[in-house]
């Protein structure tokens, strides 16, 4: 309640606005990440090795315990052994390092009862997270940032790997350990079935429960080789009564009468002993009984359900039982028509994986890995009889090396590839929402249509635009505004307070109850059953009373407001679902007491004076947070306006729906969806600033564009996304008219004049890498000029550009052809030349060129050592790129378009006061399109400029569009947005006002220069001897089949011929007319040879395609005989 | 033929020509913008620069500024007899005014102007000071050497000397006083409040300001209103970027007009008398 109660609050959209600034103050845009990687880096490193915290060997009381384990300070070894604690991002960037800290565990060498003084060793390095709490830049003020070469404004989230930027793309899975039901198949044995993903730290286990026609049920689990029986199974976990199996299940007659089939088909199997022996039978086959149950025993207790426990206790093999009833309750009720259906797209059933979370898989199978080589090291060194020094037998290279090269390829441990990729710096926001990205696991070449499909529950958590077209459509998300996903809590502790506090009856309690008949079955219809992350706890008189509980006590502070909970009622069904795991993705509501907001105005104004924080507002109650799961149960009203006494919730900032890349797009509602969804792809690829320390960063490509412009139409987000501290794009006087005709079919006619002024000018840089490697033998490359007597030498011309050191000059000009930085390397048979006792052998060019096709200036150059001590090169090239024909731009409305002509400023259109267009589009982009958004973009940008002050163009919340247009009117211009324009050619007036204005447009990083490409003769491939493809290989232009199919059309010959043959891989082969094999030419005697007929064969010259006679051969590596019979050209008229 | 300045300032200058035909005016209003030469800086010899921005931004900047071209146009040769000198490559005194930019900055940041770059002909120099070239930052040098030349606008649009060049017509607006009912369409409409209501009638004031913009015309539920234009009477106006003096790019413009049709006369005769 807030402190003073009552109080009405005049909830309006600056209000509202202030609430989303202090979240997005306190939290930034990356902090999942971070908040996943800081609980990993201090709790959950700890909590991943408890099961192997003890180390045991194969030589009886030898063992090493790990007493504790802690990631320290960032930190480089250099080669010479020295530690370089002083490490920087920026350092690691340039010098290809890896940004990580030491892992240091307390081990301890134990031999029976004794144990040694624990030793405290590095067993690994673990990445750092920049702006994490091991990161030393995250407590660094700005000037001390921009000291050390950081961007202030940059949010980290990503690690540095071998000097390269990487983002753990968040991962969207299927929530563990709960029970989803669904039909079966068709054309298939089954009716319905029961699903459950079982996992805990390190396991992931599937478990299947069918219901076949005949009414029977089916357990299928991964360990064990087919189906087993329902009823088996329970009886194999200690029920062993039906009537305890019944009630498992359900105290529902109507339920337990399904279940008669399956008693039916178990009865030959009565006791625990002969169902464990069932089981046993499957896996250890031909073993003696009691080993048959012991198996059984072992693959119950490690491998099915392990999220219950692994112990192999009675209890919690009980539970097990009790959770697998569960699944078979829940199925039979859908096979009764009771429930439906579960929704496996509801975001209730999805949880994310995050960069900890990712990072402690990886940990954990890194470090399963080093205590497998620590064990084996320990048995060897003892079975010498040496001393076990444990600092000895360390190698600390397993952990370090296996989480390198997950993160450095992004393969993962479980076999998921692309979870770790190189951040995208095209732009800031390219940046961020890469930061934001939200990958799902199910494959791109199968359709998924559901899957794909926005589904009402990412309201609020995903952005509805942001996705990309094609195979990844709605499989690739991006995380909305507000969305904030949860780190996770120990259950046993809601567990507990459920069961002391809130009086929920243990399940297992209540059966026994009713076993000793001290409450009756029907007792149970009237409870309500009490899931906890999934998992089936017991029971509770009232669930709605529960949830309403929790609710009260949630938002008093004195349950974790991590802690959702839901409650399903319906006829047959009465269940609350508690949640406090991680990973999903939660919102925040303002919380609605009997149609009155707990909000007061003394809230909004101790925020406003920073007295007070977003988080004291979910402690005091006034906000909470809801999950996909409890937002079932509330009623949200959209705007104060709309609150009624029913109403649970109301929206924050109905914006928020959008993700980062929708966010730029002023008037978004009045756009065609499709549109933004473009638009959400493509500001992506806008040339901007892409991060303040451009000059200090060698990135391989990047693009800058040299006068980016806060745009004039805003919307609210972009200040706290930081688009107008880094923005990309211009704003541009833009007119709807065809004028020459040059725009049509989407093209743009630009001002000449406007681009020699400096107009969307960028500088596109690429960065030149390379290593003087030291090779075994005391070879080594060497970073000189090269002589002309090496290998490849590539003629004194393409050399003229380098400095004694072998390194071009900065500023130097440099084209296609053109060494950077030459190189020579010892020759690759070098060892061979050595041994033969041939002293001098040449060595080969190695020299770093300029790629081909390309040209630009030298910017600058850094030359350092790597990791491994090798000097390490690299230079930047810098390219000035002018607007020219044919580069691509696109307003924020996904309306792209190519440069069709550029044309000076006499020759425009001019208005009355003499105002021309930098661009002019064609008024047939917009119908079809429907993008109304850009035309009052257009309107609000006349005024903006003429007021001198930014429109808020807002999505939901912008400056109403017929203000806009009187103030318009007022200042002198017509209200409509036209104005009547003047033909620069003829000084004539146009018949018809031009809609003219000022519309924020974006250079995307398509540009001609990088893309033009002619060849008439060049390199060939070695294999084919057909002409290289690709622009960098100064490739062919592909001629395909299509065009080949109008050639034969055409019946063009002649062309044909000459296209595909004689410019391409035309050869001559020898072929014997005796056995039609091919054959060769032997030039000591002068003579073709067969090779069956030898000199006897009878040769004929043949022109084939090289490609043809490269299949020949490749048939007879196959041992296929291809033989080529050969006739005339022109048969001989007979007569 | 009657020539009437509307408007006349250091930086613009407004003329209503009458009796002139549309083509002319409009070609009067082209060569003020190609054609009229005028100095820019067109070649930069970096020295040094350790600043931001790249030696292609500043050259691109510096070329940008306004250079005072008044007693340029006597004293340096044409573009074309420069292009046709032999001494071209070379730079003589004849084509190219010299200028230098040095600065530094120490301790402090420091935003290099247009008024910090020093010129050896005190008739060439930036028309205003105040044009920020580039920001220094402690520890940045700048030192360049740039040579100016006289070049007209249809080369590049830096040597342009005006901003905006305009002709437009002058409206006849016409109100049918039979069909309107005064409902105020078009004085809500208009936005340069041409009309206005006096004795319950609608009446029209200051024509020159309409821009022809049709809105009254089109709203007019009673087609009441009908617009057209002089077929003899244009508006010129031309803004100067401060290089030359508005009337003396004006009346160059038309001396450069002249001086081509002279040519082609001289051209056309020697070429038809034959
Ligand atoms: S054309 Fe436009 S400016 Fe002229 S009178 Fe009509 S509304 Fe006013
Ligand atoms: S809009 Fe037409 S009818 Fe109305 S006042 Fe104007 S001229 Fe008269």
């Amino acid at each position: 309640m807030g402190s003073l109660s009552g109080e009405r609050i005049n909830l309006d959209t600056n209000a509202r606005w202030t609430l989303i600034e202090v979240f997005f103050r306190e939290k930034g845009l990356v902090r999942q990440h971070l908040d996943s990687y800081n609980r990993f880096i201090t709790h959950g490193i700890k909590e991943s090795i408890k099961d192997e915290s003890i180390i045991t060997t194969n030589i009886p009381g030898l063992r090493v315990e790990v007493r504790d384990i802690y990631v320290g300070e960032p930190m480089v070894r250099e080669v010479d052994g020295s530690e370089n604690r002083s490490i920087t991002p920026m350092e690691c960037r340039l010098r290809n390092l890896t940004y990580s800290a030491p892992i240091y565990a307390k081990l301890v060498l134990c031999e029976g009862n004794v144990c040694g003084e624990p030793e405290e060793v590095v067993i690994g390095e673990m990445p750092i997270m920049l702006k994490s709490v091991k990161d030393r830049t995250s407590k660094m003020p700005p000037d001390k940032l921009i000291r050390i070469g950081e961007d202030p404004k940059d949010p980290g989230g990503y690690f540095i790997i071998n000097g390269s930027e990487r983002v753990l793309v968040i991962q969207e899975d299927l929530a563990i350990n709960r029970i989803l039901v669904d039909k079966g198949r068709e054309g298939t044995n089954i009716t319905h079935t029961a699903k459950v993903i079982s996992a805990t730290v390190g396991y992931r286990i599937p478990i299947i429960l069918d219901r076949h026609k005949d009414g029977t049920l089916h357990l299928s689990f991964p360990p064990i080789p087919g189906k087993i029986p329902f009823v088996i199974m329970m009886r194999a976990l200690g029920l062993e009564t039906d009537e305890e199996i019944v009630l498992a299940v359900s105290p529902d007659p109507d339920i337990q009468s399904e279940l008669l089939p399956s008693l039916q088909q178990a009865q030959a199997i009565a006791t625990t002993e002969d169902a464990l022996d069932f089981i046993g039978s499957r896996v250890a086959i031909g073993q003696v009984r009691e080993s048959r149950i012991e198996r059984a025993k072992q693959l119950l207790d490690k491998y099915f359900l392990p999220h219950i426990g692994t112990e192999g206790t009675e209890e919690i093999r009980r539970k097990k039982a009790l959770f697998l009833g569960q699944m078979a309750c829940k199925l039979i009720e859908l096979v009764l028509g009771r429930r439906g259906v579960d929704d496996k797209d509801h975001y209730a059933n999805k949880r994310l994986k995050l960069a900890g979370d990712l990072l402690a898989m990886l940990f954990r199978s890194a470090f399963r890995g080093f205590v497998r080589d620590l064990r084996y090291q320990l048995e060897r060194s003892r079975s010498r009889g040496k001393r076990v020094k444990l600092s000895i037998l360390i190698r600390s290279d397993i952990i370090t090396e296996r989480i390198r090269h997950a993160m450095a390829t992004g393969n993962w441990v479980g076999g998921r590839t692309g979870v770790s990729q190189i951040l995208d710096r095209t732009n800031w926001i390219s940046m961020l929402s890469h930061l934001r990205r939200v990958v799902s696991p199910l494959s791109r070449g199968q359709p998924h249509f559901e899957a794909r499909d926005l589904h009402a529950t990412q309201w609020g958590r995903l952005c509805p635009f942001e996705t990309p077209e094609g195979p990844n459509c709605g499989l690739v998300k991006n995380l909305a505004l507000m969305a904030y996903i949860s780190v996770g809590m120990d259950e046993k502790i809601i567990e507990r307070l459920l069961i002391e506090k809130l009086g929920v009856m243990p399940a297992i309690k209540v059966l026994e109850m009713i076993r000793r008949h001290r409450i009756g079955a029907e007792e149970l219809f009237k409870y309500s059953k009490v899931f906890l992350n999934g998992t089936f706890i017991g029971y509770h008189r009232n669930g709605a009373e529960l949830a309403e509980k929790i609710r009260r006590l949630r938002r008093k502070g004195e349950i974790p407001h991590e802690v959702n909970v839901a409650h399903y009622k319906t006829e047959f069904i009465d269940e609350v679902y508690i949640n406090c795991d991680a990973g999903r993705i939660r919102r925040p509501l303002l919380v609605l007491e009997n149609g009155k907001l707990r909000l007061t105005q003394e809230h909004i104004e101790k925020l406003r004076h920073g007295e007070m924080s977003f988080n004291d507002l979910v402690r005091e109650g006034v906000i909470e947070y809801l999950d996909a799961e409890e937002e079932e149960n509330a009623y949200i009203a959209l705007n104060p306006e709309d609150v009624t006494p029913e109403h649970t919730h109301l929206e924050i900032w109905p914006p928020s729906i959008l993700g980062i890349a929708a966010a730029t797009i002023p008037f978004a509602e009045h756009n065609q969806s499709p549109r933004n969804a473009y638009q959400a792809a493509m500001v992506k690829q806008a040339l901007g600033l892409y991060a303040a320390n451009y000059q200090l960063r060698m990135d391989s490509r990047s693009h800058l564009l040299h006068y980016p412009q806060k745009p004039l139409v805003q919307t609210r987000m972009l200040d706290i996304i930081g688009y107008n501290e880094r923005p990309a794009g211009q704003n541009m006087i833009v007119a709807v008219m065809s004028f020459t005709g040059y725009n049509m079919e989407d093209a743009i006619i630009m001002n000449l004049s406007s681009v020699e002024r400096g107009l969307a000018r960028s500088t596109f840089f690429r960065t030149y890498t390379t290593e003087e490697r030291k090779y075994a033998g005391g070879l080594e490359d060497r970073i000189e000029i090269p002589s002309p007597q090496v290998w490849e030498y590539k003629g004194a011309k393409a050399y003229e550009l380098l400095d004694e050191d072998g390194i071009v000059k900065v500023e130097a000009e440099v084209k296609s052809g053109h060494v950077l930085i030459g190189k020579t390397s010892p020759s690759r048979f070098a060892e061979e030349y050595r041994e033969r006792g041939i002293g001098t052998m040449r060595r080969k060019d190695a020299s770093v060129t300029i790629r081909h096709g390309e040209r630009g200036i030298v910017d600058s150059i850094v030359i350092t050592t790597s990791q491994e001590g090798y000097k390490l090169v690299k230079v930047k090239v810098r390219d000035l790129r002018v607007p020219e024909l044919g580069d691509k731009f696109a307003s924020r409305h996904g309306q792209k378009g190519v440069i069709g002509m550029l044309i000076p400023q006499y020759d425009l259109p001019y208005t009355a006061e003499g105002i021309t267009p930098d661009l002019i589009i064609n008024p047939h982009a917009l119908p079809s399109r429907m993008t109304l958004g850009q035309l009052m973009e257009s309107i609000a940008g006349k005024v903006a400029a003429l007021r001198g002050k930014e429109v808020d163009g807002t999505p939901f919340f912008s400056e109403d569009i017929e203000d806009l247009k009187k103030s318009l009117l007022l200042m002198g211009y017509p209200l409509d947005g036209t104005e009547p324009m003047y033909d620069g050619r003829t000084g004539e007036l146009i018949g018809i006002p031009i809609f003219i204005g000022i519309v924020y447009y974006q250079k995307l990083h398509h540009m001609v220069a990088d893309k033009m490409h002619a060849r008439a003769r060049g390199p060939i491939q070695i294999l084919t001897r057909q002409p290289t493809e690709g622009r960098a290989r100064e490739g062919g232009l592909r001629f395909g089949e299509m065009e080949r199919d109008t050639l034969i059309g055409h019946g063009a010959v002649a062309l044909l011929r000459e296209r595909l043959l004689e410019s391409s891989d035309r050869t001559y082969i020898y072929v014997c007319e005796l056995c039609g094999h091919i054959g060769w030419f032997n030039r000591t005697k002068n003579t073709y040879e067969c090779p069956v007929h030898g000199d006897k064969g009878i040769m004929h010259k043949i022109e084939v395609s090289y490609a043809f006679k490269l299949l020949l051969q490749e048939l007879m590596s196959m041992l296929i005989r291809p033989k080529i019979i050969l006739g005339d050209r022109f048969e001989l008229a007979e007569r | 033929m009657r020539v009437k300045v509307l408007e006349k300032n250091e930086r613009s200058i407004e003329v209503l020509i009458e009796g002139i035909s549309l083509p002319i005016i409009n070609a009067i209003r082209r060569y003020a913008m190609t054609q009229v030469p005028t100095m820019a800086i067109d070649e930069v010899l970096v020295m040094v620069n350790t600043s931001p921005l790249f030696d292609e931004i500043l050259a691109h900047r510096l070329g940008l500024i306004p250079l005072k071209s008044d007693e340029a146009l006597e004293k340096y040769r044409s573009p074309e007899e420069c292009a046709e000198c032999t001494a071209y490559a070379r730079g003589c005194e004849n084509c190219f005014a010299y200028l230098r930019l040095e600065a530094a900055a120490e301790g402090e940041s420091v935003t290099v102007y247009s008024g910090d770059i020093v010129s050896d002909d005190p008739d060439i120099t930036p028309v205003y000071k105040n044009i920020p070239i580039v920001t220094l930052a402690p520890g940045q040098r700048l030192v360049v050497e740039m040579r100016a030349r006289l070049g007209r606008g249809i080369e590049h649009i830096k040597w342009s000397p005006v901003t905006v060049a305009t002709n437009r017509y002058v409206a006849k607006i016409n109100v049918d006083r039979s069909r309107c009912d005064l409902c105020k369409r078009c004085i809500e409409l208009c936005p340069r409040k041409i009309f206005y209501i006096e004795n319950n009638e609608l009446k029209v004031r200051n024509e020159m300001n309409c821009i022809l913009c049709k809105q009254c015309e089109r709203s007019c539920p009673k087609d009441a209103i009908m617009l057209s234009w002089y077929e003899d009477k244009y508006i010129l106006r031309l803004e100067s970027t401060g290089v030359l003096k508005p009337e003396r790019i004006l009346s160059e413009s038309i001396s450069m007009l002249i001086k081509k049709l002279d040519e082609l006369h001289e051209q056309m005769n020697k070429v038809t008398v034959k």
